[in-house]
């Protein structure tokens, strides 16, 4: 759980303001969560607060993805659902030991609540679909230039690592990709799961990168 | 409890294609929010789908699942436009052969000093393992076995077709060997490319041009002009969709002396096998 986010879900506890709202203090992740469904829901994911809120930040991520690989077309506001059902339910009395599998519980309810409302609006999210694709292509030539300095701001080891694993025409390369664990004297899936996660890095910094400079030319 | 396994990857990419059955997939869910290792598995699988998808590797029926899924998703069309661009980016990059041993010198790495009777035993067991190895590779009637490359030198991009390419490795290194073979040569085998393989080769990799329609995948055999397989291997997809070539390889030690045929064939309309090209070439060891 990076700082930025560790400290949004600290400071959104200690001010007890409802999320309801933009601002500053409010990450896009968390904005339709309320104070008190995210007092609940941390309360019985951990004592502890600080690991409480990685492990909220981790189990959103999952749900996230649930909503997402199953066809949901508005995976996070699904989260959030999940979440305030789940919180509401333990404000009612309900006791329950093993959040993330409560929350599975949930989610598959509505995730057919979801796929009812799809079908209303299936015009609708086609017209979506296109606009989001036009706006992919404004934002090619900020990603390749994000792409560039993000590899650029990798430490070295890391930048070889991935370069020599995805590089060389990528996963039909395994022969490359085994001399490299070979090397590092590690089990392939090892080193499978190192390149991802310097990938996924590397993706959440682009991502960022775009996103902040797409928010400094709205201001101007 | 980390998913390894090739059956279990391929299980994870069929969920992520939407083709497994609602039993299974609920197996995969409760797995994933149970266990942080086996999110970060199929986040990995995603991944690794994203990047086959967009160098042209999925298989016809895969890709149009996976763009049924990318329809309906901002978030994989975001990492979709993502992978597009690294893989352009890195593809296009020298990756010199010397950055490796970097990376494995900065591994960390520790011995456990506080324990010195552990540390001997571990090592008198390292030597135990060494020396059977050697006996092993070196006893009477053993056949050159293929070794991993411990410095695998990246040749230059073939210039010619059957012409090898390869840089002379240092001393006690390993080294991938890589020809281009070009389709139209006949039958006739005085007229075949050579593929002179040098004794420290450890890896032959072939580039194969052809002309005619495109397929989806193909299957390479290598056989004897009596006949005899050498080597076969099937699901050949070219590196980008439409492309005219496709790369195959094998261990060094895979190919006998002597001449060789290669036929590419591939799945037609009428849904039977077809040849698409044939190589013939010879191969010299020295």
């Amino acid at each position: 759980m990076s700082a930025r986010k560790r400290q949004n879900v600290s400071r959104r506890l200690d001010k007890g303001a409802p999320h309801r709202q933009t601002g500053a203090d409010l990450t896009s992740d968390d904005r339709n969560v309320t104070h008190e469904s995210l007092e609940r829901l941390l309360s019985a994911l951990d004592e502890n607060r600080e690991r409480a809120g990685e492990r909220y930040v981790l189990l959103r991520r999952k749900l996230v993805a649930f909503f997402d690989w199953r066809g949901a077309s508005s995976p996070e506001d699904c989260a959030d659902r999940t979440f305030d059902i789940a919180a509401r339910r333990i404000g009612e009395g309900e006791v329950v030991k093993n959040l993330p599998a409560y929350c599975v519980g949930i989610a598959r309810m509505v995730l057919l609540e979801a796929y009812r409302e799809q079908e209303r609006e299936r015009s609708a999210l086609g017209a979506m679909a296109a606009i989001a694709s036009l706006r992919g292509a404004d934002n090619d030539e900020r990603r390749l230039q994000a792409i560039d300095q993000c590899l650029d701001a990798l430490p070295a080891e890391n930048r070889e690592l991935i370069l020599a694993y995805y590089g060389n025409e990528g996963a039909s390369n395994i022969s490359t990709r085994k001399q490299l664990a070979a090397r590092l004297g590690i089990p392939l899936n090892a080193l499978r799961i190192r390149a991802c996660r310097i990938r996924a890095g590397l993706e959440e910094s682009v991502r960022a990168m775009i996103g902040n400079s797409a928010g400094t030319e709205r201001k101007e | 409890m980390r998913l390894s396994t090739e059956k279990e990857r391929l299980r994870l990419r069929q969920y992520l294609l939407g083709q497994l059955a609602e039993t299974d997939q609920t197996h995969v869910e409760d797995a994933y929010f149970a266990d942080d290792e086996s999110f970060e598995d199929i986040e990995a699988a995603e991944a690794e789908l994203t990047d086959a998808y967009v160098r042209g590797q999925l298989s016809e029926q895969d890709k149009l699942a996976f763009e049924r899924g990318l329809n309906g998703s901002a978030r994989l069309r975001e990492r979709v436009a993502f992978a597009r661009q690294f893989a352009a980016k890195i593809d296009g990059m020298e990756i010199p052969a010397d950055t490796l041993p970097d990376i494995k010198r900065r591994t960390p790495f520790a011995w456990p000093t506080w324990r010195p009777v552990l540390v001997t035993a571990l090592v008198m067991a390292g030597l135990i393992v060494v020396a059977g190895v050697g006996w092993w590779a070196t006893r009477p009637g053993s056949a050159p076995a293929a070794t991993d490359a411990k410095d695998v030198q990246r040749p230059a991009p073939p210039p010619t077709i059957g012409t090898p390419t390869t840089t002379p490795p240092p001393p006690g290194t390993g080294v991938a060997i890589a020809f281009v073979l070009a389709p139209g040569l006949t039958r006739s085998l005085d007229q075949a490319a050579t593929l002179t393989i040098p004794p420290t080769a450890t890896e032959i990799r072939i580039r194969l041009d052809y002309e005619g329609d495109a397929y989806p995948t193909y299957r390479a055999v290598i056989r004897t002009p009596e006949g005899r397989d050498v080597w076969s291997q099937s699901e050949l997809i070219p590196a980008r969709p439409g492309a005219k070539s496709v790369s195959i390889a094998f261990p060094a030690a895979t190919l006998p002396a002597g001449d060789l045929v290669l036929t590419l064939s591939a799945i037609g309309p009428r849904n039977a096998m077809e040849d698409v090209a044939d190589y013939a070439f010879r191969v010299v060891r020295r």
